[in-house]
């Protein structure tokens, strides 16, 4: 029983270590969030006046963190293999821009470009209002250390890697357009979207590490792209219906 | 036993200079679901069109010599060409490219002035900007983002331009 914890412990002391490393590692990262906007440029009449009401941007953590998936160990004679499998979470904090602003200039721009409307900030003196709600906002991504031991008969090999996997993001917009107090338009919208990584040669460690916070911003603010795309189609074809009747 | 402690610190030692000199540290990104392969970027993602190729035989015989990588002979190639014009200078741009020397690329881009190469030399402006503000670690994202937006609003109706700003704008990404 002793023996059982003699080894043990180191490994559940190393499996702990190695999440709050890592964290340490990726807090040193910050990526970027805007994107370039390839609508073409729609010069729709703009009369109508519309005025944005964000409720809930705070889904997305305040801090990226760091937990462990799972420890595999399979110690054999000659061979010894290990793997650490830890889950990322994206927050705030690994971000150069904050979400919420982020989010209100894109929409801000898309709009501009390809919006029947006009934004505005006073409600009072718009024709419609518009409340977005992000209920979802997950970026993750798996991060995975492993470490092969070869044991020959007077000399060992051992061979570490590190594997940044491709982010994931869940991003669930709800948005409410009303003219008034009447509801145009409700619609849910979920954007799912798995960024692959660059196939750069000749990464080291801290590079590979960078790009990997950089991987989860750019699923993070494709994911939003999409999403807010969607958004200003939908908005638009209210808008003209609603004129119409 | 005392042949034993020894035959044990021999022993150690031993393992211990072999796994200093087998050791191996690598880092990898997930092969399979990589998308670019960016190091051959330039050349990949130029909006140079087929038929942009076969009306041009300074263009063919610099843009084969590029992928081939014949550096040399397409600087023998370019030193014997006498008509210096706007598809001389984008093939000495891109030969400066290639040769990752982007000072002398920007040199020669600025005496591309046939319209028809004016798209590829905004969008080798804006690259080369990049790369010479890379060299001086001053390259600032958001910038680079602004310049190539006004080139995608410039030439609003070009689908396969939208492709190739996108991968530009993911080099920067990744690469600043």
């Amino acid at each position: 029983m002793k023996k059982l914890l003699l080894i043990l412990i180191p490994i559940f002391l190393i499996s702990c270590s190695e999440s709050k490393l890592l964290l340490k590692s990726l807090n040193q990262f910050q990526a970027p969030l805007n994107y370039v906007h390839d609508s073409k440029i729609i010069n729709h009449d703009k009369s109508a006046k519309l005025a944005i009401k964000q409720t809930n941007f705070q889904s997305l953590n305040t801090l990226t963190s760091v937990s462990k998936i799972n420890h595999k160990l399979f110690p054999f004679i000659i061979y010894n293999y290990e793997e650490i499998n830890l889950a990322v979470k994206l927050g705030q904090s690994s971000l150069q821009e904050n979400y919420p602003d982020f989010f209100k200039n894109a929409f801000a721009t898309e709009s501009e470009r390809t919006g029947c409307y006009l934004l505005s900030d006073n409600i009072n003196e718009s024709d419609y209002s518009l409340e977005i709600t992000c209920d979802t906002c997950k970026v993750e991504s798996k991060y995975q250390r492993n470490c092969t031991v070869v044991f020959l008969l007077f000399a060992y090999s051992m061979s570490f890697q590190e594997i940044g996997f491709p982010a994931e993001t869940n991003l669930l917009l709800n948005v409410k357009l009303n003219k008034g107090d009447n509801l145009v338009f409700e619609k849910k919208y979920q954007v799912y979207t798995a960024q692959p990584f660059l196939n750069v040669q000749r990464r080291n460690q801290v590079k590979l590490r960078a790009d990997f916070v950089t991987n989860m911003a750019e699923s993070l603010s494709l994911s939003t792209k999409n999403g807010i795309e969607q958004m200003i189609a939908d908005i638009n074809n209210a808008i003209k219906k609603n004129s119409a009747n | 036993m005392l042949n034993m402690k020894k035959t044990g610190i021999i022993l150690s030692l031993v393992l211990g200079l072999t796994s200093c000199i087998q050791t191996k540290y690598f880092v990898k990104s997930e092969k399979d679901l990589s998308l670019i392969n960016w190091e051959c970027n330039i050349l990949n993602f130029l909006p140079i069109k087929n038929s942009d190729l076969e009306n041009s035989p300074v263009l063919k015989t610099s843009y084969d010599l590029i992928v081939s990588k014949q550096y040399s002979k397409l600087n023998e190639y370019l030193s014997s060409i006498q008509t210096k014009n706007s598809e001389f200078y984008l093939c000495k741009t891109l030969y400066y490219i290639s040769k990752t020397k982007y000072n002398e690329a920007f040199i020669n881009l600025k005496k591309i002035d046939e319209t028809s190469y004016s798209l590829i030399r905004d969008l080798l402006f804006v690259d080369l900007n990049y790369e010479l503000e890379k060299q001086y670690n001053s390259e600032n994202y958001n910038k680079h983002l602004q310049d190539y937006q006004k080139i995608i609003d410039k030439y609003p109706d070009n689908e396969y331009l939208k492709k190739i700003i996108a991968l530009r704008v993911r080099y920067i990404r990744y690469n600043y």
